[in-house]
């Protein structure tokens, strides 16, 4: 990942040539943003509470979230954003994509993905997901949420992955499967590997002991043990590599 | 007590070397024409067929991880066709030892951008 929650990250003379972002300019930026966000149903406010800072309300299909301004100040500063109307905006902008996702539209929309379930990125799981603005942002239950309907928004999402179209190309001993619909979905296929099985088998890749080279958001590799072993030799980003049959094992992130 | 798997032998060490498309079209030529004609070792040939094998997962790896190789390119100003194949000493060896390698090939597998 290059970006940060700010945006693209910036150049190196802002970087040395640092501004500071203050409350004024993040309130000129939620008051531009506030109709552009009202359109994707999510309400922006200030809220002016006595004896504390200004807090910025976030509100969207009964999920409500709240953030103090000065503080998201600061981290805009300290992630050198420019404090101009454009750099703020769309710091904010770029912030507000990876604002929690709502029980209720990770019901209706959400799709699995995998996703590492710790931050040392070793264990894969699944994960719930909504495309937002050209990232995928990650559904955790609120406080709110039942078990039954924790459990029936993870069925829901197998269900839409399920239906996900994919494509397939092979790389002599190996297979590349994407999702093209979704950029960075690719490990959205993995919910139906009998598919993929087939699939191979009908374009002429018979694999004996097939292995799954898995990085979250990227195109998901197939190949034998020793190729798949190959192709991770060295590498530098963080992947698994998941014996097909320990495919179904995985759990939920 | 468990027995440990057979397999897990140390594995070789992998060296890149950095080959444009026209490198790698013609060291797989050179490779396909040494199996394809007058009986090969048999140890050459497994050899031979890890060089086949890292010349396609070379590819996969360009398409899965795209981001550490652009970095280098953007570093070194090579061409958008140059990726790392990373071959072992005797997989080097086996194919620097084909006599139908075309210099070009052998250049950029001994020197080049590999040093």
């Amino acid at each position: 990942m290059s970006g940060t929650v700010f945006g693209a990250p910036t150049g190196l003379l802002q970087r040395l040539r640092r501004t500071e972002v203050g409350v004024t300019d993040l309130r000129e930026a939620v008051a531009g943003l506030q109709d552009a966000a009202a359109g994707s149903g999510l309400r922006l406010g200030i809220v002016d509470g006595a004896g504390r800072g200004p807090l910025l309300d976030l509100q969207e299909a009964g999920r409500r979230t709240r953030v103090n301004l000065a503080e998201l100040a600061v981290e805009m500063t300290r992630a050198a954003v420019p404090a101009t109307p454009e750099g703020v905006t769309a710091a904010l902008g770029a912030w507000l994509a990876h604002r929690p996702v709502p029980d209720s539209v990770a019901a209706s929309v959400g799709f699995a993905v995998l996703d590492w379930t710790d931050p040392r990125a070793c264990v894969l799981g699944w994960r719930v997901v909504v495309a937002r603005e050209g990232l995928l942002a990650p559904w955790r239950p609120s406080r709110e949420a039942t078990l039954p309907a924790v459990h029936r928004t993870r069925s829901s999402a197998l269900g839409r992955s399920a239906v996900l179209e994919s494509a397939v190309r092979l790389v002599g001993p190996v297979a590349l499967w994407t999702v093209p619909g979704v950029q960075g979905g690719d490990t959205a296929l993995l919910v139906e590997p009998e598919r993929m099985l087939a699939e191979m088998a009908a374009q002429g890749l018979r694999l004996r002991e097939a292995h799954l080279v898995v990085t979250p958001g990227r195109p998901v590799a197939c190949a034998e043990t020793g190729v798949a072993r190959r192709l991770v030799a060295e590498a530098t980003e963080a992947c698994a590599t998941v014996p097909w049959r320990e495919l179904p094992d995985l759990g939920w992130a | 007590m468990s027995i440990p798997p057979v397999e897990e032998a140390a594995p070789a060490v992998l060296v890149p070397h950095w080959l444009s498309a026209a490198d790698r079209t013609e060291v797989e030529r050179a490779v396909r024409t040494a199996l394809a004609g007058a009986p090969v070792h048999p140890v050459a040939a497994i050899h031979l067929g890890e060089v086949l094998t890292e010349l396609h997962v070379a590819a996969a790896r360009e398409a899965v991880w795209p981001a550490p190789v652009a970095r280098v390119r953007r570093a070194t100003g090579w061409g958008e066709d140059v990726l790392p194949v990373r071959l072992s000493a005797v997989e080097l060896a086996s194919v620097l030892s084909l006599p139908g390698l075309a210099p070009v090939a052998r250049d950029a597998l001994t020197g080049g951008r590999s040093r």
